[in-house]
């Protein structure tokens, strides 16, 4: 393959979808955010004003974390893709309600996205319409390579689905947003609409089950 | 790794990605039909006819100019084709062009050429403009509201640079978005500079759209059958703060230039994968 002639590369800021996500860095728990002229929060005061265009912006730079979000949550990447959708179908028409935080919206979208998987037939429901269309046309084009690294990573997350189907309805959504998305306490709190110590007290509670549960096996396996 | 990590994060199929954006761009436009004024019979004469009529329109404000014997089509109505003095490059057939350019980005390969939905989007071709360093040329899909604009003024001989300017819904408010612009880095790493270029639909009341850089260089966009377009090649690289102001309909915009406007670039040879644009 060409490589792109030297000195006549597109800017690489050109894409704030892929800006955001590389440069949202999780550490120690704290998600960091672009907060500059093209922030989340200008543009969601724009999308509050009708602006799609924002919407297509707001969509590049989250759909990824959202799509990833859902497929953590059905193990299914095909279902993800509709759940994403639906996920921004539903930020639209909630546009008006939007919270953010450190002048992000993915909490929030994080939020609506556990919302929507966890009511996923009214979800489809909704918007069966646009979901029947945007799978009309679903032909297999990926690579052979790439659908089997799917589907084990879709059989893959079938088991970890199954593990942690132990834990109460709450305790999992805070793993789920916590400690797979990396979400900092306060975005959880804002996307579960919880207080902050809520958070905290349930994930101390999720990790002290899950922490027995793996050593109850690492026992068994040795024994 | 234990029982409860899951698989790494995974991107969206990059087609998958590029049509569920679009479906929802769709959803959340305004509901009426498009009012705009572009019609396809104004071009029903030929895309030739068309892309010359408005390639003399661009004359008038564009480099190449009406003297410039290698900006007229050809006898037989081919254009010109072949690299530039800056190297890029002027498609043979400017509409074929931006249709593969389109092609790529939203289909796979193995979707071509048989995916019935592609059969469902007739694409009217748009206004050109067209000089010896390259053609700004627009489609126009009135059935879903969408515009694109492909330009290969800059890149288009590489093969990974997209030069597809998504465009968003028809009709457009009278607002920065409207006048969206796509960039890239040009000249070299001792002496960068910018070339900027951007097309859209002219808002209703709208006739001239001026856009003014950062060192200073006032450009007015060619407006032709509904659209505005505008390429503007600076001696000098654009600090990422800088503002591009836009002057259209009385009022006065900073125009986004640091965004992706273009979602995927053409395929490669030997690539089974239409290519990001961030490369």
């Amino acid at each position: 393959m060409t490589g792109p002639r030297r000195g006549m590369r597109r800017r690489r800021e050109l894409d704030p979808a892929l800006r955001t996500q590389q440069g949202m860095e999780t550490m120690e728990g704290v998600a960091t955010v672009d907060t500059g002229p093209q922030s989340d929060e200008r543009l969601w005061a724009e999308v509050e004003h009708g602006s799609g265009a924002a919407f297509g912006v707001v969509f590049d730079r989250h759909a990824k974390a959202i799509y990833n979000h859902c497929f953590r949550r059905v193990a299914s990447w095909e279902a993800a893709e509709d759940l994403m959708s639906v996920t921004f179908l539903e930020a639209w028409r909630l546009r008006g309600r939007a919270r953010m935080v450190d002048g992000s919206v993915l909490p929030w979208l994080y939020g609506i996205a556990t919302n929507v998987c966890r009511n996923q037939r009214r979800s489809h429901w909704r918007y069966r319409r646009l979901l029947s269309q945007l799978n009309a046309d679903v032909a297999a084009p990926d690579h052979a390579a790439d659908v089997a690294s799917r589907v084990d990573d879709q059989r893959r997350m079938a088991e970890v689905r199954v593990a942690i189907r132990q834990l109460p309805r709450g305790e999992r959504e805070v793993v789920e947003l916590v400690l797979w998305a990396g979400l900092d306490y306060a975005s959880a709190a804002v996307a579960l609409d919880i207080p902050i110590g809520t958070v905290r007290s349930r994930l101390s509670r999720a990790r002290n089950r899950l922490v027995g549960t793996l050593s109850g096996l690492e026992e068994t396996e040795e024994s | 790794m234990n029982q409860f990590t899951p698989p790494p994060d995974r991107d969206l199929p990059v087609h998958r990605h590029h049509r569920i954006r679009r479906a929802l761009a769709h959803h959340v436009a305004p509901g009426s039909r498009p009012t705009h004024p572009f019609r396809a019979p104004l071009l029903a004469g030929g895309a030739v006819a068309g892309i010359a009529a408005v390639t003399l329109v661009g004359f008038s404000t564009w480099p190449g100019g009406p003297g410039d014997e290698a900006a007229r089509p050809a006898p037989d109505g081919t254009f010109f084709a072949g690299p530039s003095t800056d190297g890029g490059t002027v498609p043979a057939d400017p509409v074929a062009w931006c249709h593969g350019l389109l092609d790529a980005s939203y289909l796979t390969p193995q979707e071509e050429p048989d995916d019935p939905d592609f059969e469902q989007w007739p694409l009217e071709t748009g206004p050109s403009l067209r000089t010896p360093d390259g053609v700004v040329q627009i489609l126009v899909d009135q059935e879903a509201r969408w515009w694109w604009a492909c330009d290969s003024t800059v890149g288009a001989d590489q093969g990974l640079e997209a030069n597809l300017y998504d465009g968003t819904t028809l009709p457009r408010s009278n607002d920065r978005w409207t006048y969206a612009l796509s960039s890239a880095n040009t000249g070299s790493e001792e002496n960068p500079t910018r070339y900027v270029w951007g097309a859209g639909p002219v808002p209703a009341g709208v006739d001239a759209v001026r856009f003014t850089f950062p060192d200073g260089h006032v450009e007015d966009a060619t407006v032709s059958d509904g659209f505005w377009m505008v390429r503007y090649q600076a001696d000098t690289d654009f600090p990422d703060d800088a503002k591009i102001q836009v002057e259209a309909g009385g009022e006065s915009f900073a125009a986004p230039w640091d965004r992706a406007d273009c979602v995927f670039g053409p395929q490669p040879p030997g690539s089974d994968t239409p290519q990001p644009c961030t490369d």
